[in-house]
C-alpha cells in the first residue's frame, strides 16, 4: 500500500504546496482587482474604504455582489450554479484570489505597487 | 467470451465511476471549495490496471460526458482535461515503476496530475490569477490521494481474488 517512493512523493508534494503558498502570499493585499471574462472592470484601493461596501456586477452567469472593506473582500451572492465562489469566503492577502469559472469573474488582492502588466490576461 | 466479459467490465467500471462521482457530491459540502475526494479516480486506475491505457481512457471519457450533461460544457472541459491525464499518468505508473510505488504513490500523483490539468484549464479561462489556487490544490491532491490510495487497495485485494487473475499493482 505505502512504500519508500510514496512517502518521498507526498513530502515532496507538500514542500512545493508550502513553498508555492510562501511565494505566492505575501503580505496584506491592498487592491482588490475585479475582472470579467478577461478584462479588468474595477480597481479598489481597500484602504480608501471607511465601511463596508457592496459592489454588483453582471457576469455571464448573472449577477454577483461583492462585499468589501479594509481588511479585503468576498463574494456575496451568485448567480451561477454551484456557488463555490460564495463558498470560497473572504480574501485577505496579497496574491489570493476567489474564482467563478461559469461566471467568467476573477476577484484578486494586488499590493500595494502595482505592476501595470498585471491587468493582462491570455 | 472472453471479448463480451471485458465489455461488460468496462461498462461497469464505467458506472462505478459515474456512481462514485455522484457520490462525492455529497461530501462537497464539508471540504474547502472545489476540492473533492476524488473517488471515481479508483475506477480509472481499476481500468488501468487490468485492461490497459484504452480502458483507463474510456471510463475518463465517460465520466467526462456525464459532467457534460448534468453541469454542463465547463465541467466537461475540466473533468476531461483532468481524468485523461491523470489516466495516462496513472496507465504509465502502472507500466513502468509497479514494483516501487505503493498504491496512495499512483494514487497521489493521479491526483496532482489531475488537479494540475484542472488548473491549466481554469488558467485558460480565467487567466494567471487562477494560479493562486495552486498550493490548496496540491494539498487537496495529497488528501484526496491517500484516501483513495486506501480504498485501491482493498478494492484491487477483492478484484484479484473474484477474478483469480495474476498481477496486481501493489
Amino acid at each position: 500500500m505505502i512504500k519508500r517512493l510514496d512517502l518521498v512523493i507526498l513530502a515532496g508534494a507538500l514542500l512545493l504546496a508550502g513553498l508555492l503558498g510562501l511565494l505566492l502570499f505575501q503580505g496584506e493585499g491592498a487592491t482588490l482587482v475585479v475582472e470579467i471574462n478577461g478584462t479588468v472592470v474595477e480597481k479598489i484601493s481597500l484602504s480608501s474604504l471607511q465601511e463596508e461596501t457592496k459592489y454588483s456586477y453582471e457576469t455571464p452567469s448573472g449577477r454577483i455582489e461583492i462585499l468589501a472593506d479594509r481588511e479585503g473582500a468576498e463574494i456575496l451572492s451568485s448567480g451561477c450554479e454551484n456557488k463555490l465562489c460564495v463558498k470560497s469566503g473572504k480574501i485577505k492577502k496579497n496574491g489570493q484570489s476567489i474564482l467563478c469559472l461559469p461566471g467568467r469573474t476573477v476577484l484578486r488582492l494586488e499590493g500595494a505597487e502595482e505592476a501595470p502588466l498585471d491587468g493582462v490576461t491570455g | 467470451m472472453k471479448k463480451q466479459r471485458a465489455w461488460v467490465h468496462l461498462g461497469v467500471l464505467c458506472a462505478v465511476s459515474v456512481s462514485l462521482s455522484l457520490l462525492e457530491g455529497f461530501f462537497a459540502p464539508l471540504l474547502p471549495p472545489g476540492v473533492k475526494p476524488g473517488l471515481s479516480n479508483i475506477a480509472t486506475v481499476l481500468a488501468a490496471g487490468y485492461y490497459g491505457v484504452w480502458a483507463a481512457l474510456a471510463v475518463s471519457l465517460c465520466k467526462a460526458l456525464f459532467a457534460l450533461f448534468v453541469r454542463g460544457g465547463v465541467a466537461f472541459a475540466m473533468s476531461l482535461a483532468g481524468g485523461v491525464l491523470s489516466a495516462l499518468c496513472t496507465a504509465a505508473l502502472l507500466l513502468w515503476v509497479r514494483g516501487r510505488l505503493g498504491s496512495i504513490g499512483i494514487c497521489v500523483l493521479g491526483a496532482l496530475v489531475h488537479n494540475a490539468a484542472q488548473l491549466g484549464v481554469a488558467t485558460l479561462i480565467l487567466g494567471r490569477a487562477a494560479l493562486g489556487y495552486g498550493p490548496i490544490l496540491i494539498l487537496a491532491a495529497v488528501g484526496a490521494g491517500c484516501v483513495t490510495g486506501v480504498v485501491l487497495h482493498a478494492t484491487w485485494r477483492i478484484v484479484l481474488r473474484r477474478t483469480k487473475r495474476e498481477g496486481k499493482p501493489t
